[in-house]
């Protein structure tokens, strides 16, 4: 399975309209970037969660976190000995205190805040693409009025994408077959030995490339023109059920925010 | 009354470079309403090159090139291509989706749209796809999808370039539908392609294209009477038309026929077969230990299992085939010998030892593997580099007599420096297989060897085969070309969801006939002709055919209307 591929299931999630997504995506994504208190997001990742055990993706979230796990324990790092270099609150108790470090709870709950903010950021994008495909994508931008080729490009990028990974794959494969051994030794060596691989890859991109300019060719795209689509799409009783919960959710994690 | 002239090509010339050799070469042909004309030529010859003529892609999308010469639409004709590669040129995410395409783009309304969809989906006979993902379609469906999704704009003339390469038997009958239902429909198409077998039944007329160059004009049956030629373009002829040039000299009544079972019923009361001679590989001793032993190996995908208890042996100087429909198991199977994949249960064994614990890289010395799409291999800087790779890697060094010699037997020693990507396809294919070959593994796996290979190439590959079996090498080969498979292989296991199914000697595999018909698999044309003529058991070849069967005396062909 290609984790970062389109999931095509029936979910509650596969079946909001594609302009509910996006909606949904935006605003969510403004408050993880406003947001910064440790409860308003809690909040977001509890909401976040729900929709994933309700959407049935809690498996997908579990691998995505296991995959971020190196830049999300990294920056948890950064950030507590960011913290600990300089004084928040004189008048409280540190955990922790010496000549250089002073580690407060407010150290770690910013660290904590930003491991959550980082996860739900990639998260949330994730959710989107695995229970929207390509087709979708385009349709949903174009409904909310986004110029063709940029809704065009967009529904492109998630279409070629998973074969660019599956080439990638084939590629190192194939390579490994003849004797190049990228499973054992030394990080650095098997890093210049992936080198090999880019030739034939890229090859295989331009390619592509070349592919997809002759088929807009053949099917007449002309990006300036003006197109109709055989897709409705129609806003239901629960993608509006579901902006509606979504932002009442937002709401109050902004107002932990704004009284925290 | 006058066929509309739909395209003419009046001495035309194209170069894509002024410094390279012009990829056509004073064309001159037309195509008329109504037709269905096939453009035979090897890779490389400019097929492609001439369908983006058609097309429009040369010169409104490829504006580099120099032209001469006329190449003219006729007025308000149009012109839609089905490129060879049906998932490069599909633009949606359900068939329904890949299909309405090319129609929003013309800004259709809705309502006529869905009414055009459904008649071309109905006149396909793919209505049952049209909520699929197209990306979970067999080759064959997806180049079905594809030639809807260009038809559906009702273009004046469908031009469709190598639209059979890369799929199965079954595909390959889909596509051969499709075109019969596009020729009773009266659509005018252009075929391009080095098979002649599957498109000989609906085709009125053909070109023979060489170096860029129509070398050939005439029917379908002038040329498969011209062996000289058919040879010379390295275009794949049906079975039925080998033979019939192997016998036409002891037998001047045989028939032409390019249709196994047409022939078989001209043939009938004619020949029979005069001996029941074992097979001889039959008399082969085999090793009593095997290279490649597989036991009780299971491997699953998530919930899906895509092999279960499999149990198969791969000894030493023979040649083993798996047989069976896209997703029976083979390329899962064939993975696992190398360590691509890890089985879930079971073992691999390569000399009594398990596999498990090496890597990839470690066992490429002993089982060498060859990908379907060369390109996935190739990236050294020449085609003697590329050869020597895995030697390298393995520590070894390939003297110059050596390659020379490899670079023989494949037909490439003229393009020892050349650039490999820069090769044709049957080329870069050949220079995939002598890469492995020449690592000198114990095993060497060929998955779909014959893509893209000419006559010229595929001989050149049995003959290779031929003498990496008398190295004492395991080959052991996935392949749809039925014909190929029963000229070279000694053993074939068919595999279906999952399991092997049968096993045995090409003979044995496709005597079953029953099995075959429940699979829904195809058989090579040379058992049609057998059973047709009915025969207890297949004649696989034509040499076998020479070798097995006698003409009755005072039994004569039955001519067909």
């Amino acid at each position: 399975m290609n984790w970062l591929e389109y999931m095509d299931e029936d979910t509650f999630f596969h079946r909001l309209s594609p302009v509910t997504k996006i909606i949904w995506f935006v605003l969510i994504s403004v408050l993880i970037a406003v947001v910064r208190d440790l409860p308003a997001v809690t909040v977001l990742f509890l909401f976040m969660a729900a929709v994933w055990v309700r959407a049935g993706l809690i498996d997908r979230m579990k691998m995505l976190g296991r995959n971020l796990f190196p830049i999300m324990g990294f920056a948890f790092v950064m950030w507590i000995v960011i913290g600990a270099l300089h004084v928040d609150a004189p008048d409280t108790v540190p955990i922790y205190q010496d000549r250089i470090f002073c580690l407060e709870y407010a150290d770690i709950s910013r660290a904590v805040s930003t491991v959550f903010r980082i996860f739900l950021m990639v998260s949330v994008f994730y959710t989107l693409i695995i229970t929207t495909n390509f087709s979708e994508i385009i349709y949903g931008l174009r409904k909310l009025h986004v110029p063709y080729p940029a809704a065009f490009g967009a529904g492109l990028v998630f279409q070629v994408i998973p074969n660019i990974i599956r080439e990638f794959r084939t590629v190192v494969d194939a390579q490994r077959s003849r004797g190049l051994e990228v499973d054992r030794g030394p990080v650095m060596k098997r890093a210049r030995r992936y080198c090999l691989v880019l030739v034939p890859l890229f090859i295989r991109i331009l390619g592509t490339a070349q592919n997809i300019t002759m088929s807009m060719f053949i099917y007449r795209l002309h990006l300036g023109s003006s197109r109709s689509s055989l897709k409705e799409i129609r806003t239901k009783r629960d993608d509006l059920l579901f902006l509606g919960i979504s932002i009442l959710v937002f709401a109050g994690a902004g107002y932990l925010s704004l009284i925290h | 009354m006058e066929s509309q002239l739909l395209f003419q090509f009046k001495d035309f010339s194209y170069q894509y470079r002024r410094q390279s050799a012009a990829a056509l070469r004073h064309i001159s042909f037309s195509v008329e309403a109504g037709e269905i004309v096939a453009v035979l030529g090897k890779s490389g010859s400019g097929k492609t090159t001439l369908a983006h003529v058609l097309s429009g892609i040369i010169p409104e999308t490829v504006t580099t090139g120099t032209m001469q010469g006329k190449a003219e639409r006729g007025q308000s004709v149009s012109v839609g291509l089905v490129t060879q590669s049906p998932e490069s040129q599909l633009f949606g995410y359900t068939v329904e989706d890949a299909v309405a395409f090319g129609l929003e783009n013309q800004n259709m309304l809705r309502s006529d749209m869905a009414n055009k969809i459904d008649e071309v989906l109905a006149l396909l006979h793919i209505s049952h796809l049209r909520h699929r993902v197209v990306e979970k379609l067999s080759g064959g469906q997806k180049q079905a999808v594809c030639i809807a999704s260009v038809l559906v704009m009702k273009p004046d003339l469908l031009v469709l370039d190598e639209p059979v390469s890369s799929l199965d038997p079954l595909g390959k009958s889909m596509v051969q539908d499709i075109l019969f239902q596009l020729r009773e429909s009266g659509q005018s198409v252009v075929i391009l392609d080095q098979f002649a077998d599957w498109c000989a039944s609906c085709v009125s007329s053909v070109l023979g294209l060489e170096a860029g160059q129509i070398i050939f004009g005439g029917t379908l049956r002038e040329f498969f009477q011209d062996p000289d030629l058919y040879e010379k373009l390295g275009v794949t002829v049906p079975p039925s038309v080998l033979l019939y040039h192997s016998l036409k000299e002891k037998h001047p009544e045989f028939p032409l026929r390019w249709n196994a079972e047409e022939l078989g019923r001209a043939l009938h009361g004619a020949v029979y077969l005069k001996s029941d001679e074992k097979e001889s590989s039959d008399a082969v001793t085999i090793e009593s230990s095997p290279l490649i032993e597989v036991r009780h190996l299971q491997h699953c995908y998530g919930s899906f299992e895509a092999l279960s208890d499999v149990e198969a042996r791969f000894y030493k100087g023979r040649v083993t085939s798996l047989l069976g429909q896209n997703g029976s198991g083979k390329t899962t199977l064939v993975h696992h010998l190398n360590g691509l994949l890890r089985p879930t249960a079971g073992d691999v064994l390569i000399n009594g030892k398990t596999i498990s614990g090496l890597s990839v890289a470690e066992l490429s010395k002993s089982v060498a593997m060859v990908f379907q799409n060369p390109e996935h291999m190739l990236f050294e800087n020449s085609v003697a580099e590329e050869i020597s790779f895995s030697g390298r890697m393995h520590g070894e060094v390939l003297s110059s007599e050596e390659m020379d010699q490899w670079l023989e037997w494949g037909g490439l020693k003229e393009y020892k420096s050349a650039f490999p990507l820069n090769l044709s396809m049957g080329q870069k294919h050949m220079t995939a297989i002598l890469c492995a070959a020449a690592s000198r593994p114990e095993a060497v796996i060929l998955d779909e060897p014959t893509l893209g290979l000419d006559l010229d190439m595929k001989r050149r590959l049995t003959a290779l085969i031929g003498k990496l079996k008398q190295m004492g090498i395991c080959v052991i080969l996935i392949s749809h070309e039925l014909s190929f498979v029963c000229e070279v292989s000694d053993e074939i296991l068919l595999l279906h969801n999952g399991r092997i199914v049968c096993e045995g000697t090409p003979r044995k595999v496709f005597g079953q006939r029953s099995l075959f018909a429940d699979m829904k698999m195809p058989l090579p044309d040379m058992e049609i002709l057998s059973d047709t003529l009915g025969f207890p058991s297949p004649v696989l070849t034509d040499s076998e055919f020479l070798r097995r069967t006698e003409w009755i005396k005072g039994g004569h062909t039955h001519e067909l209307a």
